[in-house]
């Protein structure tokens, strides 16, 4: 895996219409982002195509990366995450539209956020390990499968009317821990 | 949802979280758009909980390997008008350098092991194109003089029953020597006979019965024929 710090430098020459650039970076990115698409997918066709949208987006959306502050990767699978998460609620439920949570905007950080998602990524295994088991386990069936707070109040036998607290809690819980 | 919507005892947080994960209805979500145009603290906790998610993906997510014609594809609808050297379409990626390299070098290794049959890249130095007037057969071929290998892609038609496509080297003036019968693939790989050269040669293909020509030389039609040029 390339450098993050290479990683913007190739989406910032994409934004400039580098081809070139473009091939690197798909070479760079592409086996994490089609790992994304296929683990929420759970198919190889599908999580083909959507890869394959995903990078026709980062073609044409590279020059608002630039401005949005996020870190390379999170911008990446921002992106791959909810093009899956679309077209997987698209198979269930015909077309929601979540594509437009895909323009995540900026929070404006400077290059010390980068430094942090780093440590952040080794800390986030040691906060979901205390969150209840439960949640941790939301947690993931949302941001990876897609599930609504329905799903989650019928799986987790929890009322529907507190599942969105209950949730929420998890959520507060592993941010504390990660600021901590 | 019946609970409190929005600005609970956890602030914003709750949820930026819920945005960034896709669990707001329309109105909510609309709601929030609007506040991040105008809201930098609440952009800036949206900002957060996208890394956060990602952290959780980068770190629980397994990195798989695309199929290697995706490249091609995303190339394809990207730059329609990128002439492009048709082994790239077999899946072959544009010259990839750098550090960045390492993770795709791997499965263009493998294409190259189907292509040449050993390691090693596959440097066309000529190439044909094969087809026939009626559009009813387009074939390309690319010839790698180093490792030998002249490797067929077969982007239109096929023969009919009981019939094969046959593939013949004419050398200047000499007479056809065939190749071989192509195989049902798409992708076929042959081999020169010792001493040939692709050098002010054509490249043919014939419709033959089952097996390939029985007498050695072209017995049916010829369909196409192109000279082999130098890249």
């Amino acid at each position: 895996m390339a450098e993050l710090k290479d990683i913007e430098i190739m989406i910032g020459r994409v934004a400039l219409g580098d081809r070139r650039a473009f091939a690197d970076l798909y070479s760079a990115t592409s086996a994490k982002l089609f790992g994304v698409a296929l683990r929420v997918l759970k198919d190889r066709g599908e999580a083909e195509e959507c890869t394959q949208e995903v990078f026709i987006r980062v073609w044409h959306a590279a020059s608002r990366y630039q401005v949005n502050g996020l870190s390379p990767m999170t911008w990446l699978i921002t992106i791959a995450r909810n093009r899956a998460i679309d077209r997987l609620r698209m198979r269930k439920t015909g077309p929601a539209g979540l594509e437009e949570a895909a323009e995540i905007p900026s929070a404006g950080p400077g290059p010390e956020e980068l430094a942090l998602a780093a440590s952040d990524r080794e800390r986030i295994v040691a906060c979901m390990g205390e969150l209840p088991e439960d949640r941790a386990d939301a947690i993931r069936r949302v941001y990876l499968e897609g599930e609504t707070y329905k799903e989650l109040a019928l799986r987790f036998d929890v009322p529907l009317n507190t599942i969105r607290t209950w949730l929420r809690r998890g959520l507060l819980k592993l941010k504390e821990c990660l600021t901590r | 949802m019946s609970d409190q919507p929005g600005q609970g005892d956890d602030g914003d947080a709750g949820l930026a979280a819920e945005y960034v994960l896709g669990l707001l209805g329309p109105e909510e979500r609309a709601a929030c758009d609007a506040r991040l145009e105008s809201d930098p603290a609440f952009r800036a906790e949206v900002a957060d909980w996208a890394e956060r998610m990602g952290s959780l993906a980068m770190t629980e997510v397994a990195s798989v390997d695309p199929p290697p014609q995706l490249y091609g594809r995303i190339e394809r609808e990207l730059f329609p008008d990128q002439a492009r050297r048709w082994w790239q379409k077999l899946g072959i990626a544009p010259a990839i350098l750098g550090a960045a390299a390492a993770a795709g070098l791997a499965w263009f290794a493998v294409n190259m092991d189907w292509l040449t049959g050993t390691e090693g890249p596959f440097t066309p130095a000529y190439q044909a194109e094969l087809a026939a007037e009626d559009g009813g057969l387009l074939i390309r071929a690319a010839f790698d003089p180093e490792t030998g290998t002249l490797a067929l892609n077969r982007e239109e038609g096929a023969p009919a029953a009981g019939r094969d496509f046959e593939l013949w080297l004419i050398e200047g003036e000499n007479a056809p020597v065939s190749l071989g019968v192509l195989p049902p693939t798409r992708l076929a790989r042959f081999e020169l006979p010792e001493g040939a050269t692709l050098d002010n040669s054509v490249l043919a293909v014939s419709d033959e019965p089952e097996g390939g020509s029985p007498t050695g030389a072209p017995t049916g039609d010829v369909l196409a024929a192109s000279p082999v040029s130098a890249l």
